[in-house]
């Protein structure tokens, strides 16, 4: 069974992809420890080199690991939403690590699955 | 010298040619998906029959970006893919391919004579090689 995911909103219309398992919580803007977290977590935006919109409501994503991220916005996977996993080689990636392992393409969708502990 | 010919197409301005078995497809244009934070030669992503193909970056031939691109020829090596972008592509009889000129580094195997004159031929595994993708 194909595990369901967690779409992370960057950029201006960029998606990475979690499994939502890796995911222990989402914290929205106006949530009470949301400020507190923030402070200390990781820009996506800032990782990637890509603008913010500043349209996007702003989430701080609490991994199983322990990494603390920030993303414009986070959705779950729709139950009707079908996608399939592409792998991506990391050589793609040169001498960078590679922050992506593949992506995942569907009906008009398309999210880069990320390699979480590159991402730092 | 291959048996089905060679594919001659112009990248960025240049003209190239490689051979034809090594092509798995040729299709208009379509803009690959950009992928942050990767290797300088990749352009992008496409997803064609279920693999995600990395496109090399428009020019990384020459050195030099065009931004014409009309079509995207797929390559197929050792198992791994590779889009190529360009425009005009014919096709070109075998024929003996004769030494590189010395102040043409790169991936070449050689030069091939075609109406349109002496044009370099690719070698896919020399590129392969140079991309990191062996």
């Amino acid at each position: 069974m194909s595990p369901a995911w967690v779409f992370l909103l960057v950029g201006t219309g960029e998606e990475l992809a979690v499994p939502h398992t890796s995911i222990y919580r989402i914290l929205h803007r106006g949530a009470p420890e949301f400020s507190a977290y923030a402070a200390g977590a990781l820009d996506l935006n800032d990782f990637l080199g890509l603008p913010g919109d500043p349209s996007c409501p702003g989430v701080v994503v609490l991994l199983a690991s322990g990494q603390i991220w920030m993303a414009g916005n986070a959705v779950m996977q729709g139950a009707g939403d079908q996608v399939s996993y592409l792998a991506l080689r990391p050589e793609l990636f040169a001498n960078a690590r590679p922050w992506c392992r593949g992506v995942l393409v569907g009906k008009g969708r398309w999210a880069f699955v990320v390699e979480e502990a590159a991402v730092a | 010298m291959p048996d089905s010919g060679y594919l001659v197409f112009s990248s960025a301005g240049r003209t190239v040619a490689l051979p034809a078995e090594s092509v798995r497809t040729i299709q208009g244009w379509t803009s690959p998906k950009a992928l942050p934070r990767c290797a300088p030669w990749v352009e992008g992503i496409l997803v064609g029959q279920g693999e995600a193909v990395p496109v090399l970056r428009d020019g990384h031939l020459w050195g030099v970006r065009s931004g014409t691109a009309e079509i995207i020829v797929v390559v197929l090596r050792e198992g791994r893919n590779l889009a190529l972008l360009g425009k005009d592509p014919q096709m070109a009889s075998s024929g003996p391919l004769s030494p590189m000129e010395k102040d043409l580094d790169g991936p070449w195997s050689g030069m091939l004579w075609d109406s349109s004159g002496e044009v370099p031929c690719l070698d896919l595994g020399k590129l392969y090689m140079t991309l990191g993708l062996h």
